[in-house]
């Protein structure tokens, strides 16, 4: 798809378009009503705040037009600001037909516009399919290895809320190299390694607890965490914490957890009594 | 009666015209070939043994805090007798049965060589510096003081004083204009002076027996051996001989390498006023045993070591005079060494904690060594002439040399970059450094800045297709932030590679072109690489990350990777290229530099006729 777009850029490029004379006129007020070759023109224009209006504008068309208008500009090459509007705007439109294109910029050089893609790739719709899934999951378990500290936060964040189990291990790296967000990430996905981490990280007297606690609590709070034995014990480590927000993860935890451990809330609720 | 007189007046003032001159005069002729062998002839060599009066090896230590003299018989290690001298501020001299020294209190102070005992002091001269002393086997002494009146160095005085072995002055003489520190020998004391001059004088008495002049350098050195007395400057060694006028009007024996920084220190700098006392210069100088050669002085079995600080170089000299090197050995941080010297097939050498080591001259073997002695020492004298070391069931081979010079050149000692800009020098010489070690000394976290750099220019001067393998599995390496790796050494290897227009190497490069981590330095070598391989392959991508990065302010500083992929779509892309080159330049996005050098290329392209495409 994308070679096809690059295709179309530079022929583009070779046919030298020009721009219909209707379309020279004074800006709108309202973008909604402008048609596809003005908002062209006005994100090409020199008026920046028009430009990422405009931009906004596509984003929000539902027409196939549109969207490879969107593309071929974002493959012409603008400067961040606007690139990273164009990628937002891709993502908005949760069109699967984007999806080459935003691969394309979670490979660009600028490390923001490499978090803006791998953020609309996660906004893409690809219904029941599983392969586009699998590709977008790829690509964000690479982008943990990524040199750069945002893009590695972002791709945790990512993959916990997406809750891909395979990411578990590569977050426990990242965990162990001091990363707060692969801690975070952990909570989502993390299994019984993530447990026993947790666990050894809470009797290390330098770490911060809080962090812990908070994500110890995000463990519990997942059905598909366990076993029983488990949750048992981290709820025995937050008991022995002597801190307030380990107090309000028990009580979270009794109130409100999963039905099927009911072992570790009741002792979850003994603690509390105490 | 008047003509008696006459007579008598002319006979007296004949007599005083023919009356010689007085030493160190300067209209005393110098080269006189009669006077100069007469001189020589008189001359006792030392024995090809120890000097000193027990007729066995002996070592003298000097103590750090306070300064003690140490005695070591050094086949043993073991302490012969210590003696106090705190006030030393010279090194230890051995003249037959004293070893001798500066007290900065009493003056010349000799100690018996069997017991340590002070036997006697002379006072120096006030107001005069001390220049250095010097013994001969027979106990007799020289020593030189020097006295700037006013501290004016162009009427500056010197004194050379010879002591008999009880400490009573024999002579003493004065001239005007420097002396060096004297060698001397039973009967004649050889003086340098003046820097060209050498003058022999009579031990006894104070005539000057000859005088030589060397045309074309000067007498910094001199060695004094059952060989022959060996004098030279950095040019190289000549050996006192009959002949010696004509010899010095030839060059000196002397030896060449294609190493640079290699310092040709034959002995103590004589003029040099710091080599009175122990100093860095001990362990900084050339060791080798000169003998009675061809031609003048030559080396025994051709051969010497550099002893530089903690490390010491093996050289074997060819005909031709040319030195290779033969070894490498390099001490410990923690060993310090103080002084060393050579004995034929041998290299004695002391370090500070009172042990004594010895290498073989011909391997760098290790062949012995001695206990420390639990002090810390800040010089040493050796009188070992003709020892051999002891057998021992400890013989150290050293490492190879390739690898004694790389461990040199990374030696984490920053004391002595010196050495290591020797051993980097002596790796781009003695070579055999294939691809696999320069890629090792490239990529090794632990080589110097300097060995990378020189690394690296070997390999992008002499770039060897048999690498390629190895060059390409060096940027294979993935960017992994978890597992710690890069591709390494890019920009050089993207140099060589596209020096030897490797275009299997394309796929590889495009990829790293392609990867955000990518410095703009490893672009701009990837982007000349790929461009001096001229595969038509690159034109895509090339395309794509113009097109993509045009507008990039990250380029606006650094904008030379973006120009040559330019330079490339204008020389290997077709019309489709043109007209995104026309774009670029049309669009006002486009970073103005890289606008300008597109427009530029189009002008000039223009102008000259097109060569006709095959």
């Amino acid at each position: 798809m994308r070679k096809f777009l690059v295709f179309m850029v530079v022929s583009w490029l070779a046919l030298g378009i020009s721009f219909p004379a209707a379309a020279q006129k004074a800006p709108l007020k309202n973008m909604q009503q402008a048609d596809l070759n003005y908002l062209l023109f006005v994100i090409q224009g020199d008026n920046a705040a028009d430009a990422l209006a405009a931009i906004a504008e596509l984003g929000k068309r539902k027409t196939p037009e549109s969207l490879d208008m969107l593309q071929m500009q974002l493959l012409l090459g603008y400067p961040p600001a606007m690139s990273k509007a164009m990628i937002q705007a891709l993502g908005a439109r949760k069109d699967p037909k984007a999806m080459e294109t935003l691969v394309f910029y979670t490979r660009h050089r600028a490390t923001e516009l490499r978090v803006e893609a791998l953020v609309s790739l996660c906004e893409l719709d690809f219904g029941k399919d599983p392969a586009p899934v699998k590709v977008v999951n790829e690509i964000l378990l690479k982008a943990l290895r990524d040199y750069q500290e945002a893009v590695r936060n972002k791709a945790a964040w990512l993959l916990g809320k997406r809750r891909v189990a395979e990411a578990e291990e590569p977050l426990l790296k990242l965990f162990a190299r001091g990363s707060t967000a692969a801690m975070q990430a952990l909570g989502f996905i993390g299994g019984i390694r993530t447990a026993r981490t947790l666990a050894m990280a809470m009797e290390n007297t330098k770490s911060s607890k809080e962090p812990l606690i908070t994500t110890i609590g995000t463990l519990l709070s997942r059905d598909d965490f366990g076993p029983e034995p488990v949750r048992v014990q981290l709820v025995q480590i937050l008991g022995d914490t002597n801190l307030p927000g380990a107090q309000n993860v028990l009580m979270v935890y009794h109130g409100s957890g999963p039905d099927a451990f009911p072992r570790s809330r009741k002792l979850a609720f003994q603690i509390l009594s105490k | 009666m008047k003509t008696s007189a006459l007579s008598l007046t002319l006979f007296v003032l004949l007599l005083a015209s023919c009356k010689p001159l007085p030493p160190f005069h300067q209209n005393t002729m110098p080269n006189d070939s009669g006077k100069i062998a007469k001189a020589i002839n008189r001359i006792t060599l030392p024995p090809a043994g120890p000097a000193n009066a027990t007729g066995e090896p002996l070592v003298i230590f000097q103590g750090l805090n306070p300064r003690t003299a140490v005695a070591v018989a050094p086949a043993t290690g073991k302490i012969l007798w210590k003696q106090p001298t705190p006030n030393a501020i010279s090194r230890y001299v051995v003249a037959g049965s004293h070893v001798v020294y500066l007290d900065k209190t009493t003056g010349l102070t000799a100690l018996d060589v069997r017991s340590g005992k002070q036997a006697w002091t002379v006072p120096m001269r006030a107001q005069h510096t001390f220049m250095g002393l010097s013994g001969a086997p027979n106990g007799k002494i020289a020593y030189v003081t020097n006295f700037k009146p006013a501290g004016d160095p162009l009427n500056q005085v010197s004194t050379v004083t010879i002591l008999s072995e009880d400490g009573r002055e024999i002579w003493s003489l004065e001239a005007n204009g420097r002396m060096g520190l004297p060698l001397m020998t039973n009967t004649v004391v050889v003086v340098p002076y003046r820097n060209q001059h050498l003058v022999l004088l009579d031990t006894s008495s104070p005539k000057e027996l000859a005088r030589i002049l060397i045309p074309k350098g000067e007498v910094r050195f001199m060695k004094a051996t059952s060989e022959g007395i060996f004098f030279g400057d950095k040019r190289g060694m000549y050996r006192l001989s009959p002949d010696i006028v004509d010899v010095v009007g030839r060059a000196p024996a002397t030896m060449t390498t294609d190493i640079h920084n290699v310092e040709f220190r034959y002995s103590l700098d004589r003029y040099d006023p710091v080599t009175t006392d122990y100093s860095a210069y001990e362990v900084r100088s050339l060791l080798a045993t000169w003998i009675r050669g061809k031609a003048g002085a030559a080396l025994h079995e051709n051969r010497f070591v550099i002893h530089m600080f903690k490390y010491f170089l093996g050289f074997s000299v060819n005909e031709k005079s040319q030195a290779t090197l033969q070894w490498a050995v390099m001490h410990p941080y923690t060993d310090e060494l103080i002084g060393s010297t050579a004995n034929k097939d041998f290299v004695f050498y002391a370090k500070a904690d009172g042990s004594l080591e010895c290498l073989k001259v011909a391997t760098g073997e290790r062949v012995w060594r001695t206990e420390p002695l639990g002090m810390r020492m800040r010089g040493v004298t050796f009188d070992i002439a003709g020892m051999t070391p002891p057998s021992s069931a400890e013989v150290e081979a050293p490492a190879p040399l390739l690898d004694a010079l790389t461990a040199i050149a990374n030696d984490p000692d920053s004391r002595y970059p010196l050495a290591k800009r020797l051993a980097i020098d002596a790796l781009a010489v003695v070579g055999g450094a294939g691809v696999g070690r320069l890629i090792k000394m490239l990529t090794n976290p632990e080589s110097s800045a300097e060995l990378r750099e020189k690394a690296a220019r070997d390999l992008i001067a002499r770039p060897d297709p048999n690498g390629v393998p190895l060059y390409l599995s060096l940027l294979q390496q993935p960017f992994d932030y978890i597992k710690n790796t890069r591709p390494m050494a890019v920009e050089v290897m993207a140099t060589v590679l596209g020096s030897l227009k490797t275009k299997e190497a394309v796929p590889t490069m495009l990829q790293l072109l392609a990867h955000p981590a990518t410095s703009q330095k490893e672009l701009v070598a990837l982007t000349e690489a790929l461009l001096a391989i001229g595969d038509k392959g690159i034109i895509r991508p090339f395309r794509e990350f113009l097109l993509a990065y045009r507008a990039d302010p990250a380029f606006a500083q650094d904008i030379h990777a973006l120009q040559k992929m330019a330079e490339a779509l204008f020389r290997l892309g077709g019309p489709a290229e043109r007209q995104v080159l026309v774009f670029l330049t049309e669009d006002e996005r486009t970073l103005p530099r890289l606008r300008e050098y597109i427009l530029r290329m189009f002008t000039e392209s223009r102008k000259a006729p097109q060569p006709a495409k095959p």
